[in-house]
């Protein structure tokens, strides 16, 4: 018997027998996992959402009182925020759209299955300045959580360096100033740097406004750009002289909530979600928030969630019936409460920390004199867009300039044409 | 004479023991000197290596200890000036643990059993039944190591969705059953297990099957746990691969499930630190149990070639 035919010693019941094995593995297989459709009752409905439990578990807690006010179940489902975009794009194309959402992009995929709240938005008095209407006239989405850039300074090193600084809006520094101030603050108290600003368009937008400037607005159906934005971002390139600012923020994604945290750096310019973080994360330092600089206008860049209900999907009533609750003023002074979030109505909200830091973004939005639409309100009119475009061109425009490759005039160029989606 | 010859003999006979020894110990005490002149410095780099590779590993677990405003104080310290578990519970409260580690186990085991059991039998067949078609199979299944699998990411995703294991549990264990790694390791053991063992199971009036199962697999225990713990820890650590096929958070894995930690603007270090270092644990638990057979198996693996 040779090797070579060995293979035939086999005989046929076993390899039927060693089949039936397999097969059956496979089976099992395929079983253990798999059917995720909701086969659950009428009355559950799915709310998906991403970093929910790292604010406290707000929507959670809304949900809760709502199955226990109403008896309906809203499955609260949180998404890791780098797949909630994905996870809602395959929904759209399988057809598998939630209830109910809540994001921080509006994709233009499932831009025009969204339902109209605008009689919730009025009769709920939503901020009228949030609200942006799509371009057949509905409101397609509402602001649930709302954060706005802003200043942070590392109350210490400012002190141990006798330099002020302003705590009210009408008394705020100009740009010269507060440049000036932390220069003061890095030579006087021995800090690294002078400020650090995280790596992304949204705080650059915000500086723009503060210099006049519309930041890349819509005319028509064209985005532009004025001679402000130039002179910010040329500005912008001043500072991040690797004294001023690191350069290694910008250019090497270097975390700057965590360069702040370390107590080396006089300034931050980021913004309200920061608060929580910092209130249970700095102990080695005072920080304090305090108002944005000016150069000339006093502004802020606005951002945050937005709540949307989706049509079709059998729950309609029922989304807009949990929509409308959830904007009640005593539910959603809870809500802002828990999660640290600022209000998108006029409330008066006790936080549980730092409501000072709180009171001074809620007035810093108040006071906002920017002239150009708030992000907010950009990203559901970029939604509707012919030609979306992708990234932050802003962002990675700046980035180009901070490297040196090309000037603050090219760089707003180039940004107009991503944007117009060149 | 006698006195005069026996006086003498031992002298030259002693200084020769002497010699003897002498030589001896010099010899071994150059040996040593030269042992310790070569090993010293062998000595040092090895440990200067354990401390690049265990530096990063014992910053994590001490960082893991410390309190969320002392991650990043200025000056960073190694040690925790202050030891808290409060990571821990956080991060045992904040995400489901109890699930995801299921989930991670359904997947790591079942692959761990699948994949031996077919690379065992894989190996087997391309070991013992030799003919052109195991041949051309082999290469076939050679060729598949030759393609980094981030390139057939995606027709392997085709594959998965088309067949109904889009985000299912399912879908993250059937395309990593049969490694060519595993296959190989035991095919390259059965060939030098000798024929004659078979013949005379065979004469013995053994079946093909019993030959494997009670002859051959028994023989390949030290490769059976190797590529066991191997597999397992490639799955438990696994990361890509569920990101892409899992997308409802109910059968998120554990390794994936971690990522909700990273929020869209911030990090929550402390939580993430405490969670990163309760997954590990399970891992860290196979390899104690199992670690003979890891580094016995590893040695004699290394000499089959």
């Amino acid at each position: 018997m040779s090797e070579t035919t060995k293979f035939s010693a086999m005989n046929r019941r076993q390899f039927g027998l060693g089949a039936l094995g397999l097969s059956a593995l496979a089976l099992g297989l395929s079983a253990c996992g798999g059917g995720s459709s909701s086969s659950d009752g009428p009355k559950t409905l799915q709310l998906i959402l991403s970093g929910d439990t790292n604010q406290g578990g707000a929507f959670a807690a809304a949900a809760a009182k709502y199955k226990e006010a109403t008896g309906v179940t809203i499955e609260v489902v949180d998404v890791p925020s780098a797949d909630i975009v994905t996870k809602l794009k395959n929904a759209a194309t399988a057809n598998d759209l939630p209830a109910l959402a809540r994001v921080t992009s509006i994709d233009s995929i499932w831009v025009n299955q969204l339902q109209d709240l605008r009689d919730i938005a009025e009769s709920r008095n939503i901020t009228a300045d949030l609200l942006q209407e799509s371009p057949d006239g509905t409101i397609p989405a509402i602001p649930s959580d709302l954060t706005a850039v802003g200043l942070f300074l590392n109350k210490s090193l400012f002190e141990k360096a006798g330099v002020t600084f302003p705590t009210e809006i009408d008394k705020t520094w100009t740009w010269d100033e507060f440049v000036q101030a932390i220069t003061d603050v890095r030579e006087k108290a021995g800090a690294k740097y002078g400020m650090v600003m995280d790596r992304s368009g949204h705080r650059v937008r915000a500086m723009m406004y503060e210099f006049g400037s519309n930041a890349f607005a819509k005319e028509g159906d064209k985005y532009t750009s004025d001679e402000q934005a130039v002179e910010t971002l040329e500005y912008f390139n001043k500072l991040n002289d690797d004294a001023t600012m690191p350069k290694s923020v910008w250019l090497s994604g270097e975390d700057g909530n965590a360069m702040f945290k370390s107590g080396q750096v006089a300034a931050y310019y980021s913004g309200s979600w920061q608060i929580a973080d910092f209130n249970k994360n700095i102990k080695d330092f005072e920080w304090v928030s305090v108002p944005l600089p000016k150069q000339p206008l006093t502004a802020t860049n606005l951002g945050g969630g937005f709540m949307v209900a989706f049509k079709d999907t059998g729950m309609d009533e029922e989304a807009k019936k949990f929509i409308d609750w959830f904007y009640d003023d005593a539910n959603y002074t809870e809500f802002a409460k828990t999660g640290g979030y600022l209000p998108v109505k006029d409330l008066t909200i006790e936080y549980p920390f730092q409501q000072s830091a709180f009171e001074m973004y809620q007035k810093s939005i108040a006071a906002n004199d920017a002239k150009g639409d708030n992000a907010i309100k950009r990203v559901v009119l970029e939604a509707y867009a012919d030609v979306p475009f992708t990234g932050d061109p802003l962002r990675e425009e700046t980035v180009k300039m901070l490297s040196g490759s090309q000037d603050a005039k090219t760089t707003v160029d180039n940004i107009v044409k991503l944007y117009n989606g060149a | 004479m006698a006195s005069t010859t026996k006086v003498p003999l031992p002298v030259p006979g002693e200084p020769l023991k002497a010699r003897g020894v002498a030589t001896k110990t010099t010899k071994r005490s150059t040996r040593d000197g030269r042992g310790t002149r070569i090993s010293a410095p062998l000595t040092i780099v090895m440990w200067v290596v354990v401390l690049i590779y265990a530096l990063p590993l014992i910053w994590f677990l001490l960082s893991s200890f410390k309190p969320g405003s002392e991650l990043f104080s200025y000056p960073l310290s190694i040690l925790p000036r202050e030891w808290t578990f409060q990571a821990f519970i956080d991060a045992w409260d904040r995400v489901d643990f109890a699930r995801y580690f299921l989930n991670t186990a359904i997947v790591a085991i079942s692959t761990t059993v699948l994949t031996v059991f077919f690379s065992a039998c894989t190996g087997y067949a391309l070991a013992k039944y030799d003919n052109r078609g195991t041949r051309i199979f082999f290469v076939c299944i050679l060729a598949t190591t030759m393609l980094p699998t981030e390139v057939i990411l995606n027709p392997t995703f085709s594959v998965i969705r088309d067949l109904g294991l889009y985000n299912s549990l399912a879908g993250i264990i059937v395309p990593s059953v049969l490694t060519a790694t595993g296959v190989f390791m035991f095919r390259q053991f059965f060939l030098t297990v000798p024929d004659d063992l078979l013949h005379s199971a065979r004469i013995d009036g053994a079946s093909e099957l019993a030959i494997f199962f009670r002859i051959m697999l028994p023989l390949a225990k030290p490769i059976l746990f190797t590529l066991a713990i191997f597999s397992f820890q490639w799955r438990w650590n696994d990361y890509i691969w569920p990101l892409i096929v899992l997308n409802d958070p109910k059968w998120y894995t554990l390794q994936v499930a971690l990522r909700s930690i990273v929020g869209a603007e911030n990090i929550d270090w402390p939580i993430l630190l405490g969670a990163s270092v309760i997954s590990i644990l399970p891992l860290v638990l196979v390899f104690a149990i199992f670690q003979k057979y890891v580094l016995n198996a590893d040695v004699s693996a290394g000499l089959k070639d």
